[in-house]
């Protein structure tokens, strides 16, 4: 038996919890488009931290959350890729500039 | 359209959290695959949260000058360009961790036992990726301008503890806290790169690593006063 289906509780009808798996969606799909334009990531990063706790919260409400779940998830990833990276570019243009 | 360049010190950090999150997938398992994927992801946001407040905390002065003397959108970006410390990151990452602990009904010890070795391995690939960028490096060790490997260390230490904590079946997180403080205690009397705090004898990171230990003796002996 898979051991993640003893944790899952039973489904809801639950509007509330609708509505949030649905704002988790929705900030993944923010997230996912804010990543490329170098400062934005910040923005980007803020809306998948959001969207991956209210996936958390659908799922333990019982609806289904895995599409806003796993695309704030994403979203964290390829915010953070992009925001470090433009962080250091930022760091080392600063450095050289530094240097001469 | 701006190109967006993508440095291997990011790629590398995500790819040490990758790796992570595989090892947490191990089994036998004492949480869910969906709360350790959970906690590994709400631990890379405390850690960067916490890391940059960290670094910002360290440099203070350094911060408010900058801002009373540049525009402010220019001041942010140099501030937001300094960097993360380590430790700070550990404790971000670790409150985070806590926080889902409290909110998916987990018990703490046992998920952060089981979570252990993903830390030290996502430090180890970590520091590689400070050795590409060129940050945390080492004190020059000879004429020829050859620097102490300190990146290269740590990464290597790292990997070997996250083996030896796999093979540990309990008390893997009081163990990662203590060699690690150990090893970055030594570690940091080798290091070289100045944008970093110190206090009296100690840099910031010592002074930590002394605070952990001194809090692991404190709770490894409390428990025997207990009636």
């Amino acid at each position: 038996m898979n051991e993640d289906s003893t944790m899952t509780p039973t489904p809801t009808t639950d509007p509330k919890a609708q509505g949030k798996a649905t704002a988790s969606l929705v900030l993944g799909i923010i997230s996912l488009a804010l990543a490329w334009f170098g400062y934005s990531a910040i923005a980007g990063f803020v809306c998948a931290v959001i969207g991956t706790v209210l996936g958390n919260t659908a799922k333990r409400a019982g609806v289904p959350y895995k599409a806003g779940f796993v695309c704030s998830i994403v979203g964290i990833v390829l915010n953070s890729i992009c925001f470090v990276s433009c962080v250091l570019c930022v760091a080392a243009i600063g450095t050289a500039a530094a240097l001469y | 359209m701006k190109s967006l360049a993508i440095t291997p010190y990011s790629l590398l950090i995500i790819s040490g959290w990758l790796v992570g999150v595989l090892i947490s997938l191990r089994k036998p398992r004492p949480i869910s695959r969906y709360d350790g994927f959970y906690c590994l992801v709400m631990m890379m946001v405390g850690a960067m949260a916490g890391g940059k407040l960290f670094y910002l905390a360290i440099n203070i002065k350094a911060v408010i000058a900058e801002f009373q003397t540049a525009e402010f959108a220019a001041a942010l970006k140099t501030v937001l360009s300094g960097g993360f410390v380590l430790y700070g990151g550990f404790a971000g990452g670790i409150a985070a961790i806590l926080l889902v602990c409290r909110t998916n009904s987990l018990d703490p010890s046992v998920t952060l036992d089981f979570l252990s070795p993903s830390f030290a391995i996502s430090i180890g690939i970590g520091r590689i990726g400070c050795l590409l960028a060129g940050c945390c490096y080492g004190r020059i060790i000879s004429e020829t301008g050859m620097r102490f490997p300190t990146q290269i260390c740590e990464s290597i230490f790292c990997i070997m503890l996250c083996v030896f904590l796999l093979l540990r079946k309990r008390n893997q997180f009081r163990l990662f806290l203590l060699l690690y403080s150990v090893f970055r205690f030594i570690i940091e009397f080798f290091r070289g790169d100045s944008q970093r705090g110190s206090l009296w004898l100690f840099s910031t990171s010592q002074w930590i690593s002394l605070a952990i230990l001194i809090a692991l003796a404190a709770t490894a002996i409390a428990p025997r006063k207990r009636p």
